[in-house]
């Protein structure tokens, strides 16, 4: 599992994009229905994970990512084992 | 005692200069250099490069493969492919043929194929196309019922055979817009006028071999195929292709990729160039080669401008690159650039601030007009466009084409002002708002969100009002007091399914509290002047 503050720190990513207060967003909303993230903005997410924690991410795997759950699962995948 | 008449709101454009090749497939077989490498590709880490000489070949064997499914001189041929080397030779293979290319809006994530052939079919309705070209990955099935056409995902195994030599009146693109009632429409812009513009815009910007260009604008879109691809192949440089999602996911590339090749020209919409301030962090090298940036196809603000030119000038970025430009597809692209050299204040209207346009570019004349005529200079109007670049009409559809061609001017819908020998782009009188360089239809957000509310006839107002970072995109609807749920979230999400579009405000009112003309229709400039303390507050 990725450590409590990497995961403020997505959260705080989530939330200056979608403009939901941090505590108002839960791991099982969807970024497009819930959060209100167009696809521009879902790519914009990604993107500032990736700089955030300074993984890289390609395009394929980016457009997979829907919900808040997919997010948490990559970032675990990526930053938890680097 | 009378006043002088004002000096009427009427810009010419320079004349056009001849020189140059002829047409542009003349230009991709220009044998001087063909061999070189002109056309790069691919994504950062797996870049593909292409020489003129590789790419008529490939054109030579898409055209073989049209005609074998049927296509004549005269057809239209869909493209629906990625943003490489296969829509530019598909897009000369159809040429070739003696057709004009229909390029259909590729989307930047594959998730839910069946979905995205489905949102195609309204266009496919209008636009009678005779083949389908695309890339493997979707149901060409599929694809071909909803086109009523055969589906092509391979070229000929070779180019034999005559290639036809299009005439200059022959229909060489439609370029599809959002019509009223957010129809489909496509203007339909022949081998001369397609011809005419980019010698404009190469004109107009001093474009030559010296240059490099570095474009992640779509294919598909006026703005990244006539400026950003078809400029620099008629001028003779090198241009550096990206995809739209390689930019939205990594902005940086795209301005690093300017550093590595010496990149001295590029076009983007407003929000394009505002994300790239916000999100780059190193350059990894020198902007100083960069003469030129675009910012258009979005309402330009000064902040943007601005805003880069300052985060880049420590990496070289010279003074005055980024620049305000207008254009649409009706008259191919280009209708005015701003020059630096001519400088100009801004205008400062009663919503915003707005940069100059420019004057209009090479053969081109601009008017305004109010209910009298040509308004004076400095009196805000409608923008109306003459030029050897004007669309032939818009296909199949007398009524839009009479509407938007009157007299031999194009009637843009836009807004605008003449001063100082300067267009400024005021505001748009067809209401089209636009996200993220996307144009779209009050109308159509308007039905969603009434859908959402469960109440089809519910009254809903869709506007856009400027914001500090860009335009806002406001939804007022009419909440029926039945309806059970929370409005906004489901208005948003249902405007999000539909079209794509993300609304900044969504503000539910009471039903009947939107302001309506005696027969009903919702108003919706009424609407945003009333609700514009809501939307800031």
């Amino acid at each position: 599992m990725i450590d409590a503050a990497s995961h403020d720190r997505i959260f705080r990513i989530l939330s200056d994009l979608s403009a939901v207060p941090p505590q108002e967003i839960k791991v099982d909303d969807r970024l497009r229905e819930d959060l209100g993230l167009d696809s521009v903005s879902s790519m914009e997410l990604v993107s500032m994970l990736s700089e955030e924690f300074g993984i890289d991410i390609e395009l394929e795997e980016a457009v997979q990512i829907t919900t808040v759950s997919a997010l948490l699962a990559l970032a675990d995948r990526r930053i938890a084992h680097a | 005692m009378h006043l002088p008449p004002p000096e009427p709101a009427e810009l010419q454009g320079l004349p056009l200069d001849p020189r140059g090749p002829s047409t542009l497939l003349a230009a991709l077989c220009t044998p001087a250099g063909e061999a070189e490498p002109w056309l790069t590709t691919g994504p950062a880490t797996a870049l593909r490069i292409w020489s003129r000489a590789e790419l008529h070949a490939q054109a030579r064997r898409w055209r073989r493969a049209l005609v074998g499914v049927g296509v004549r001189p005269g057809d239209r041929v869909a493209l629906w492919l990625p943003n490489d080397e296969r829509f530019v030779a598909a897009f000369f293979g159809a040429h070739l043929a003696g057709a004009a290319a229909v390029p259909l809006s590729w989307p930047v994530s594959l998730v839910d194929g069946a979905r995205k052939v489905d949102a195609l079919r309204p266009l496919f309705d209008v636009a009678a196309v005779s083949a389908v070209v695309t890339d493997a990955m979707f149901d060409t099935a599929a694809l071909g019922a909803a086109a009523g056409a055969p589906v092509l995902t391979e070229p000929a195994a070779s180019g034999a055979g005559g290639d036809v030599d299009p005439a200059a009146e022959a229909v060489a693109l439609v370029q599809f817009t959002s019509g009223s009632l957010g129809r489909p429409r496509g203007a339909e812009i022949t081998q001369r006028a397609l011809t005419t513009c980019v010698r404009s815009m190469v004109q107009a910007m001093s474009l030559g071999p010296a240059d490099r260009g570095v474009s992640w604008l779509p294919l598909f879109h006026d703005m990244g195929l006539v400026g950003g691809l078809l400029c620099p192949l008629w001028a003779g440089f090198p241009l550096h292709l990206m995809t739209p999602g390689e930019f939205l996911l990594h902005p940086e590339r795209w301005v690093r990729r300017f550093a590595e090749v010496g990149g001295t020209v590029a076009a983007a919409p407003d929000f394009a160039w505002r994300l790239a301030s916000r999100r780059v962090r190193s350059v990894g090298g020198s902007l100083s080669a960069w003469r030129i940036g675009l910012d258009g196809a979005e309402p330009v603000h000064r902040g943007t401008l601005d805003g880069f030119q300052a985060r880049f000038a420590p990496d070289g970025l010279p003074a005055g690159v980024v620049r305000p430009a207008y254009g649409l597809a009706e008259n191919t692209l280009a209708v005015a650039i701003y020059d630096p050299a001519r400088p100009a204040e801004d205008h400062v209207g009663h919503l915003r601030r707005v940069p100059s346009c420019g004057a209009p570019v090479p053969g081109v004349e601009v008017r305004v007009t109010g209910e009298g005529g040509v308004v004076g200079v400095g009196e805000e109007g409608a923008i109306e466009v003459r030029s050897g670049s004007l669309m032939r009409g818009y296909f199949r559809d007398e009524a839009e084409t009479a509407a938007a061609l009157v007299g031999g001017w194009l009637r843009t819908g836009d807004l605008g002002v003449v001063s100082g020998g300067q267009l400024y782009v005021t505001g748009r009188a067809k209401e089209l708002l636009i996200q993220n360089g996307s144009k779209f239809h009050p109308y159509d957000l308007e039905r969603a969100a009434a859908d959402a509310v469960d109440a089809a006839m519910a009254g809903a107002a869709a506007f856009s009002v400027p914001g500090e970072e860009g335009e806002r995109l406001v939804l007022a609807v009419e909440v029926p007091p039945a309806f059970d749920g929370d409005p906004v979230r489901r208005v948003r999400a249902a405007v999000l399914d539909a079209l794509g579009v993300r609304l900044d405000v969504v503000l539910p009112v009471a039903p009947g509290s939107l302001p309506r003309t005696t027969s009903g229709k919702v108003r919706r400039r009424d609407a945003a002047v009333a609700l514009a303390e809501h939307v800031h507050g």
